[in-house]
């Protein structure tokens, strides 16, 4: 795994090394900018991640609702937004959201969050019906005949798992939400890749884009790739776990 | 009647009664199913070679491949063949005569789509190719076969057959992901509707119509996908 993660950083230093001389200058020049915008995009990444979170585990909850039309409807919801391009919804938010609500300023900051936190929830909802799924029936009724209330089951028993279980498949849905935040700049918010185009028209020589999006490029897998990473090992040490029960 | 419809409610669908919009958008429409096929037919290529390349000295090389594609934005992929390294090639005359680059945005959107969704497909394919037992690849070898054959007659049609759900899964991804194009012009449906409704400003209308084409392209491909599974699978 760091045999990987160093090839990558060392062939894109020794392409941007190789390339022009007035490369290595000028990305060192506009290092500060970039990082400010990539800045931006873990801060879209972390708050729409946190809406979808505590959105999503309620929605997926509500798929196992005893009320057919409850769950049939939080299934058609996680669905839609599941299966519509992000891209999409980040358009139906900027778009059909109001800029100003008596007042109060929705800027597009705060639409793509919202846009992201749309295709997230759904996602997080479906992690939740899953985990909710893997969990054997005899756990709640072992709770039930404790004595225990539904919500002390739910936080004392349910809780604990479910979290050990859910955590590889978030950590690989938030590396996707991360690589997707560069979707931002078409909605108009001022991040990495809207920072990048702006670099390509200030410093316009052909030889300096290559080595300027490979340069982007390697800082989101330098982010993303230690974290699935992480999710992998978990994963495993998960599925070991559960197989030496057996 | 769509005509009638907005002159007494103003909901303007104008891609049914408007023959431009409408001209525009069966156009998009097509130019996205091509695309879509293109990208499935290279990207499944692209994890089978990937797929049994894993198994020969080439594995480092590959592993480099699917880490970095994975773990960096589509979009920037995108933009790093359209921006980066199309001007690094060279011009040539159109049929007007005008220069053009030589690969143009349509045919850079399936490299950088295909190559995306490749990393995706060789993870599959190489959890599929696994899954065939050692025993029936050994019982290949001892009839003789070369190593190919073995690929062609025993590993691949039992691996792919394991693998088609998850194959189904990516190639949803795909579908969804087909929609970046428009950040590099390529006017397939997204980049269609942006048009129509910059010059009808019917936003809604159109958030309406471009969902449900994604639900019922995506929904349909999954339901063709189940229908292809059943057919294979031996029962």
């Amino acid at each position: 795994m760091y045999k990987v993660f160093f090839s990558v950083i060392a062939l894109v230093a020794g392409v941007i090394l190789l390339s022009d001389p007035i490369v290595v200058p000028l990305l060192i020049k506009w290092t500060p900018l970039l990082a400010l915008g990539f800045v931006d995009n873990i801060l879209i990444s972390v708050a729409s991640m946190s809406i979808g979170i505590l959105l999503g585990v309620v929605l997926g909850s509500y798929q196992y609702h005893k009320n057919s039309v409850v769950s049939g409807s939080a299934i058609v919801t996680t669905q839609f937004f599941r299966n519509a391009p992000w891209i999409v919804l980040l358009f139906l938010c900027s778009y059909l959201i109001p800029y100003n609500i008596n007042g109060f300023i929705i800027s597009d900051y705060v639409k793509s969050i919202l846009g992201f936190s749309l295709s997230m929830l759904a996602n997080v909802s479906e992690i939740t019906r899953g985990v909710l799924a893997s969990i054997p029936k005899s756990q709640w009724d072992g709770g039930f005949s404790l004595g225990l209330k539904k919500w002390q089951v739910i936080l004392l028993i349910i809780l604990p798992q479910g979290i050990k279980r859910a955590l590889p498949p978030l950590m690989n849905i938030y590396t996707v939400l991360v690589s997707s935040t560069v979707l931002a700049s078409i909605v108009g918010v001022h991040e990495v890749l809207a920072i990048t185009s702006d670099i390509t028209a200030v410093d316009d020589h052909p030889a300096f884009f290559l080595p300027l999006y490979l340069y982007v490029m390697t800082w989101f897998f330098i982010f993303c790739y230690p974290i699935s990473c992480w999710s992998k090992k978990l994963e495993l040490q998960l599925t070991g776990a559960q197989s030496s029960i057996k | 009647m769509f005509y009638d419809l907005y002159l007494n409610t103003g909901i303007n669908f104008s891609i049914i009664y408007d023959t431009v919009d409408r001209e525009d958008m069966i156009n998009g429409i097509l130019l996205e199913f091509k695309l879509i096929g293109w990208c499935v037919l290279l990207s499944t290529i692209i994890g089978l070679v990937g797929a049994a390349l894993q198994k020969t000295r080439c594995k480092f090389a590959i592993d480099l491949y699917v880490e970095f594609f994975r773990n960096t934005p589509l979009i920037i992929q995108l933009f790093f063949f359209y921006f980066a390294v199309s001007p690094l090639l060279p011009m040539t005359l159109d049929e007007f005569g005008t220069m053009v680059p030589l690969i143009g945005g349509f045919t850079w959107a399936v490299i950088a789509l295909s190559l995306n969704a490749g990393v995706y497909n060789i993870e599959t394919f190489r959890s599929g190719i696994d899954s065939v037992s050692k025993e029936l690849i050994d019982t290949g070898k001892s009839l003789g076969m070369k190593p190919w054959l073995i690929f062609y007659k025993i590993t691949f049609p039992l691996a792919f057959r394991v693998s088609l759900p998850a194959l189904t899964n990516n190639m949803i991804l795909l579908i969804r992901g087909t929609t970046l194009a428009y950040v590099i012009a390529v006017p397939e449906i997204l980049y269609v509707s942006n048009q129509i409704w910059t010059q009808q400003s019917n936003v809604p209308e159109m958030m309406v119509f471009l969902l449900t084409f994604y639900i019922l392209l995506t929904s349909g491909f999954a339901y063709l996908m189940r229908k292809l599974e059943k057919k294979l699978s031996y029962v």
